[in-house]
């Protein structure tokens, strides 16, 4: 596999008449984390959707995954090829239960072992096994989001993007979570894409880091550089 | 007593019919949040077809003339969700609303024209043992004396046998998983891999082979002529609503209730007098249950919460 | 190079009373010269105006799915039926008799409307619309009785013209009634038009563009919607009033929900959210009606056929490469020839006489009316009057007057001929 498992160049994006992002460019290695990071309204949510070519917005650039062009993929097509999707606010389905919820994510794959990796997940959150047949509406904001990432990941996708994982989350739980996220990328050898606005801990299990700054990247470099950088230290880690 | 159960026969039988026209309004909302106000008019096109395949031009066993009707019904609804409505952002309700009534008129008008607006004599029933009015339990003729018609019957258990196969299709098959994903989350189906476009190529072609099938089984009841959905129309928005918007067995529900309404709250209104027939004065009940649900529960019996914020 | 008027200057006011005079000429013009059977039409096309009128104050400018018209137009039409048969009233009377009764009932709906909204609305008005022919048949306190049941009523007061004026003739009356009707809807355009530039007027305005914002800015807003669903049914009322005093007859067949269908087709036709297009809507409606049972005499069928063979060469050929135009144009040619073809095979094969003969007058026009719909929706969504004013523009344009600015305050937009552009385009 090659080295580099995602480059974006030039992307630029818009909703309307209103240029939210002005030409990103990055790159994030095979199994590493990276991690973006910027504040609200610098573009990071658009920037995961532009690179997923969500219809929701209009972008351009050159996108490429795993070697391949996917600038003009479907999103299906994207997700067929590897790459996952946790959006902010989980995104879960409300209305189906939470097997239900996995299995969906699970719908591109068409080998048997999707009861397995079930399972899977189901010991890594034992909590979804309990509401296992719940609707996934009425689950609390941390056992969605767990229910999110293992939706996500029941795709085995070989790049995982994660949309402020942390919103609206109790610290104990944030704490886990991200916990978890270094253990899935150690074990599984996942590669992840994560924006966040909670620098310090996004920035604690990264390898790499961005800052997005209206719409176009402010700083990038290992993630340890960036976390003794004074500038975003003040900006971003209220030092 | 004999004649309580005899409205609620009429009544139950009835409410199938509305049933048919109400549920795959429900599976067109829940895929896409539109309400098809074209549905009773393509079923009617549906059993039309159904007419030319096994009585007008060829002469097909029913059954199967029943299944290419709803083939070609899939096919059209298909082919109208894809060209005319995908194109439109599904929150402006507007050019949805005034495109599924310029299909309304489309569709009437060319069965109008076609068909004439006249009933058709030779309507083609699946069930051909249906033949007019029999009793019922000759030995309880004494005590009950009902008079069933077996289309009745029939009507009422095709009903429960399509809900089953819905049932089935939507719950345990891949595709049915992926139509409830896409009408529970779009935006997140889209990010699991699912093609929406397809499935809601699939919803449609769902709903219009359903309401086919069932414009073709009530049919011969309510006689064969371009109008006949007309007003069933109007029943289907009231079960549909009753039951709540994206549950298929709540508009199953809310057809019976409906119809057992009209016949049998109706049948003891002296005043209104007017019996259960299809094209009379007891229109104002749906209309009147419309009214009360969408202003005390418009998430209707079964629906969900969220369907309030359309 | 546009000609630029200053809103409010005398060239202005100059502009507008030859505009307004215009009109009136052809008017005159129309009802000196057109003969009686079109007067009658005329007629039907000026209480259809009035009707689409108020329909587009609920849901053009109001953005509110309020599709019973038809059924507050035939409130109207047996309101004035019945007190001048039954009650012996004058015409004259029914007028603000009609409008209240309409208006009334518009209330009571616009109560439940305040709940329920969008589609959910939709469904209830469509359901009432459909409805309501049949509620006027119920044997309730005495109403077959007021308003002819399935057979109708006829108004034995005809509106014939009064002895003093000799000009017209007794036994045509189209003329005389084209006059007072004329005068009856211009009464009710320039009432309306000014409505909606006035303080209700951008309240109703502000409630569809953004009721958020129209809350937050002190704007009471269910006391408006339920008004401007009375409103939008009075002047429903007024036009079936002007419907009876124009046939003579009201029979509830009239007021089915085909006519809503035709009213919203006239609605879209003339503009969406303009005065005026109630107007143009109104006449295509009716005369397009006409012209379609008069002179249109080809296969429904092959029409139908012909448009979906037209749609499909035009969706298949948008899918290639706008860069190879002759391939587009080639594909799409061959689509369309692939597909007249295919028709022809099918109708021969299909041995059904309906296909090749017109059954009758109506099913034509409906369905050339369902594809000018969708037409309409699909290329035109502002209609004739909205893609005339964008034309008209270029060659004259009103410039609003910016308000006077208080000391020491800064314009800040940036391109002031731009934003004026935008605010003219939408005006009425």
């Amino acid at each position: 596999m090659s080295d580099v498992m995602l480059e974006v160049k030039g992307l630029k994006a818009s909703y309307g008449q209103v240029d939210v992002l002005r030409g990103v460019e990055l790159e994030v290695r095979t199994g590493e984390v990276c991690v973006i990071l910027g504040a609200n309204g610098a573009g990071k949510t658009t920037t995961l959707r532009s690179i997923c070519n969500m219809p929701i917005v209009a972008s351009s650039g050159v996108v490429k995954f795993a070697g391949t062009d996917i600038s003009k993929s479907d999103t299906g097509a994207i997700v067929g090829q590897g790459m996952a999707h946790v959006p902010q606010g989980r995104g879960t389905f409300p209305e189906l239960s939470t097997i239900e919820n996995l299995q969906l994510g699970a719908y591109v794959r068409t080998d048997n072992e999707v009861e397995d990796d079930i399972d899977r997940w189901f010991q890594m959150f034992p909590v979804l096994k309990d509401r296992k047949d719940q609707a996934a509406g009425s689950l609390s904001g941390g056992e969605q989001q767990m229910l999110a990432v293992s939706r996500a990941l029941m795709s085995r996708p070989k790049l995982l993007l994660l949309d402020e994982p942390s919103l609206g989350l109790a610290p104990i739980i944030i704490e886990d979570l991200f916990s978890t996220f270094k253990q899935i990328n150690e074990d599984e050898g996942t590669t992840m894409l994560i924006v966040e606005q909670n620098a310090n801990l996004a920035l604690s299990i990264a390898q790499s880091a961005y800052v997005l700054e209206t719409g176009s990247i402010a700083l990038s470099g290992p993630a340890a550089q960036l976390r003794d950088d004074p500038a975003v230290q003040e900006a971003y880690l209220g030092a | 007593m004999t004649l309580f159960l005899q409205r609620v026969i009429d009544g139950l039988q009835n409410g199938a019919i509305y049933s048919v026209v109400a549920i795959p309004m429900v599976l067109i909302f829940k895929a896409t949040t539109l309400i098809n106000f074209a549905q009773g008019e393509l079923a009617m096109l549906g059993a039309f077809f159904c007419f030319v395949f096994a009585v007008q031009v060829w002469s097909v066993p029913v059954a199967i003339a029943a299944i290419l009707a709803m083939i070609l019904a899939a096919l059209l609804g298909m082919g109208i969700e894809r060209t005319m409505l995908r194109s439109f952002d599904p929150t402006d309700h507007l050019p949805v609303v005034l495109i599924t009534l310029g299909i309304f008129y489309i569709v009437n008008a060319f069965a109008g024209d076609i068909w004439n607006y006249q009933v058709q004599p030779d309507v083609p029933n699946l069930f051909p043992f249906a033949d007019g009015t029999t009793v019922l339990m000759q030995s309880e003729t004494n005590r009950l004396g009902l008079r069933i018609q077996h289309d009745s019957i029939a009507i009422i258990l095709s009903l429960l046998v399509m809900l089953g196969v819905l049932h089935l299709i939507l719950n345990k098959t891949k595709m049915g998983l992926a139509f409830r994903g896409v009408s529970s989350n779009t935006e997140s189906s889209r990010l699991v891999g699912i093609r929406v476009g397809r499935i809601l190529s699939f919803g449609w072609a769902l709903a219009c082979a359903f309401g086919a099938l069932g414009a073709i089984i009530v049919a011969p009841r309510i006689q064969l002529q371009p109008n006949m959905m007309l007003f069933v129309l109007v029943y289907a928005l009231a079960a549909a609503a009753f039951g709540g918007l994206d549950s298929v067995g709540g508009a199953a529900i809310g057809g019976f209730v409906i119809g057992l309404l009209n016949s049998v709250v109706l049948g003891y209104v002296a005043d209104i007098g007017v019996m259960s027939s299809l094209t009379a004065a007891p229109l104002v009940m749906p209309v009147i249950v419309l009214l009360v649900v969408l202003w005390f529960k418009p998430s209707g019996l079964f629906g969900t919460k969220t369907i309030e914020r359309v | 190079m546009p000609y630029v008027l200053e809103q409010g200057s005398a060239e202005h006011r100059t502009y507008r009373m030859a505009g307004f005079g215009l009109l009136i000429l052809a008017m005159v013009l129309c009802g000196i010269f057109l003969p009686e059977f079109q007067l009658f039409r005329m007629n039907r096309a000026m209480a259809t105006a009035v009707a689409i009128l108020g329909l587009n104050l609920v849901v053009g400018f109001s953005g509110l799915f309020a599709l019973c018209q038809s059924a507050f137009i035939a409130l109207g039409a047996f309101a004035c039926g019945s007190l001048i048969v039954d009650e012996g009233w004058d015409y004259w009377m029914t007028i603000p008799a009609g409008m209240l009764l309409a208006f009334l009932v518009g209330l009571l709906l616009g109560i439940p409307a305040l709940k329920i909204k969008g589609l959910y609305l939709a469904m209830s008005t469509v359901a009432f619309a459909t409805a309501f022919p049949s509620l006027s048949k119920l044997e309730f306190f005495g109403i077959p009785e007021r308003t002819g049941g399935a057979n109708g009523k006829e108004i034995t007061e005809k509106l014939i013209p009064p002895d003093w004026m000799p000009i017209f003739n007794e036994d045509a009356p189209d003329r005389y009634q084209f006059l007072l009707l004329s005068i009856l809807a211009l009464f009710a355009f320039w009432a309306v038009g000014n409505l909606v530039k006035s303080r209700p007027g951008r309240a109703i305005i502000a409630i569809r563009d953004n009721e958020i914002g129209a809350a937050v800015s002190g704007v009471d807003l269910r006391r408006f919607k339920v008004l401007n669903f009375g409103l939008s049914a009075a002047i429903g009322g007024l036009g079936g009033v002007m419907w009876a005093m124009n046939s003579g007859f009201v029979a509830e067949q009239d007021f089915t929900f085909v006519l809503m269908v035709d009213l919203l087709v006239g609605l879209v036709v003339g503009g969406v959210a303009t005065v005026s297009g109630a107007a143009i809507g109104a006449l295509v409606v009716v005369f397009g009606r006409w012209l379609c049972q008069t002179y249109f005499d080809f296969s429904l069928a092959s029409m139908i056929w012909l448009v979906v063979a037209v749609a499909l060469a035009m969706y298949v050929s948008r899918q290639q490469p706008a860069t190879e135009p002759l391939k587009k144009f080639m594909v799409g040619a061959g689509v369309f020839v692939a597909a007249a073809v295919a028709g022809l095979a099918l109708f021969a094969a299909v041995d059904i006489p309906g296909l090749y003969q017109l059954n009758g007058d109506g099913p034509l026009s409906q369905a050339i009316f369902g594809f000018v719909l969708i037409g309409f929706v699909f290329f035109a969504p502002q209609g004739i009057v909205g893609s005339w004013r964008k034309l008209w523009s270029r060659v004259v344009q009103v410039r609003p007057t910016i308000p006077d600015l208080p000391e020491g305050a800064e314009v800040l937009v940036k391109d002031m001929d731009a934003l004026q552009t935008s605010i003219q385009s939408t005006s009425t």
